[in-house]
């Protein structure tokens, strides 16, 4: 099973502007005449935020498992870019089979649909699964007049919406998969993939507090012994229990808690603030790996990762 | 865990001592939020002394929020003290050292109460 990020934003697609960029080739640049030798070497020592970027596309997250069909969970800005490689990978004129999983139908989460091209192309098969009953209206209502010159009518694909039940559990795409409620504004929905003895779980948009047991019990059902959670860390604790609270976003440190509880191997940072920049996450990164060890006691290490569009993890 | 008061001046002390997690945090809430009330309307200010407390999760930093937002309201600010290395960096890493008054040791602390509960505390100590 592989986990690919083609979005990993928070709330709103976000870019460098050209002062950001400037001063991150500033910093890369005087980091590696300082580091001397060979270049190249060089700039691969460089941290992340400065040889890289976490990227600005909203939620998008492709779970490979070596089928033929796509499972792609959220439909957000990054689901562009999920189009131009399907499309590159396969060709226009190959149909494919694509199940979208949907946490919730905010528009940061469905944003990248009306730009996702295999909608655009006969032949091709969307089926769009959720829980909301909202779900359909969602999709058509974004690219109703006069907010898209596109109508949903217009889209050559069969789309088809599939409703599904929290805590029913499903066969699709060759993958055992269960749906869990959240928490937050409306309802946003989790999802727990297996295959072959692998698990990944897709948690999005959800504020954990862990002040009531039952609840959290709950999570740790979904939770428990994934290879991987990829969960929405947005905010600090401070923020999450203060300025955001009820905002439906957790932080890190909860997600560092909830995943050592449920004996989870990688917990994969999701769903960044917009307002932080590559330094700022890799900060955050850095100190929610310190935290694992602080908080682990007797338990075994928790990997932790922060997700950035382009990655791709195998479980 | 365990939790403790005391009064010197106009400042009055939580000592907590132990773990503050998911077993303990309601009730280190409870006892924060009876001696908010009790400070409320009067010019008593909260300091809670950290320094037998070996590990905070987020759910006892919460409590500590819960705290804040039911004392700021109403002019009664909380202090935090004598922090150990592994709860300062839990403090960082959660960004409550930004949302509350750290002091490294007790007598600064009361000082920034005010010089009578210093001087309070000097003379008992």
């Amino acid at each position: 099973m592989r986990i690919r990020f083609w979005g990993t934003r928070g709330s709103i697609p976000t870019s460098m502007n050209a002062d950001n960029l400037r001063e991150k080739i500033g910093a890369a640049v005087k980091a590696v005449i300082e580091a001397g030798g060979d270049p190249d070497s060089a700039i691969d020592a460089l941290p992340f935020n400065m040889r890289g970027t976490y990227g600005g596309e909203s939620s998008c997250v492709q779970i490979e498992t070596g089928g033929d069909e796509y499972v792609v969970c959220d439909m957000g800005s990054g689901a562009r870019r999920l189009a131009l490689h399907a499309l590159g990978k396969h060709g226009p004129g190959a149909p494919q089979v694509y199940n979208i999983f949907q946490s919730h139908v905010h528009w940061d989460h469905i944003m990248g649909f009306p730009f996702f091209i295999p909608a655009f192309i006969p032949g091709n098969v969307i089926r769009i699964h959720g829980c909301h009953d909202v779900l359909e209206m969602a999709y058509r209502r974004q690219q109703d007049n006069p907010s898209f010159p596109v109508p949903f009518e217009f889209l050559g694909a069969t789309i088809e919406f599939v409703k599904l039940e929290p805590e029913q559990t499903y066969e699709i795409a060759g993958m055992t998969v269960t749906p869990f409620r959240q928490l937050h504004a409306g309802d946003s929905y989790g999802y727990r993939f297996e295959k072959d003895g692998k698990v990944a779980v897709y948690s999005t948009d959800s504020e954990h507090k862990l002040e009531d047991q039952e609840e959290t019990d709950y999570f740790l059902r979904y939770f428990r012994d994934a290879d991987a959670v990829v969960f929405d860390t947005m905010y600090s604790l401070a923020d999450a229990t203060s300025l955001k609270e009820d905002w439906g976003h957790s932080s890190n440190m909860v997600a560092v808690e909830l995943c050592q509880m449920a004996h989870v191997k990688t917990l994969c940072m999701f769903h960044h603030e917009p307002v932080y920049s590559d330094a700022q996450i890799d900060q955050v990164l850095s100190e929610t790996r310190r935290f694992e060890e602080i908080s682990r006691g007797d338990g075994a290490p928790l990997t932790v990762i922060a997700s950035y569009d382009g990655l791709e993890i195998d479980l | 865990m365990k939790v403790t008061t005391a009064t010197y001046g106009d400042a009055i002390v939580v000592r907590a001592e132990g773990r503050i997690d998911q077993s303990s945090a309601g009730d280190f809430q409870k006892e924060l939020s009876g001696l908010v009330d009790a400070a409320i309307g009067t010019e008593k200010q909260i300091v809670v002394d950290l320094s037998k407390v070996d590990y905070i999760s987020s759910v006892g930093l919460r409590a500590l929020m819960v705290a804040n937002k039911q004392a700021k309201p109403k002019g009664v600010t909380i202090r935090i003290a004598s922090m150990q290395e592994v709860v300062k960096e839990v403090f960082t890493i959660s960004h409550f050292d930004k949302v509350f008054p750290t002091f490294d040791e007790m007598p600064k602390a009361l000082q920034a109460v005010s010089a009578l509960a210093a001087a309070a505390y000097t003379d008992e100590d």
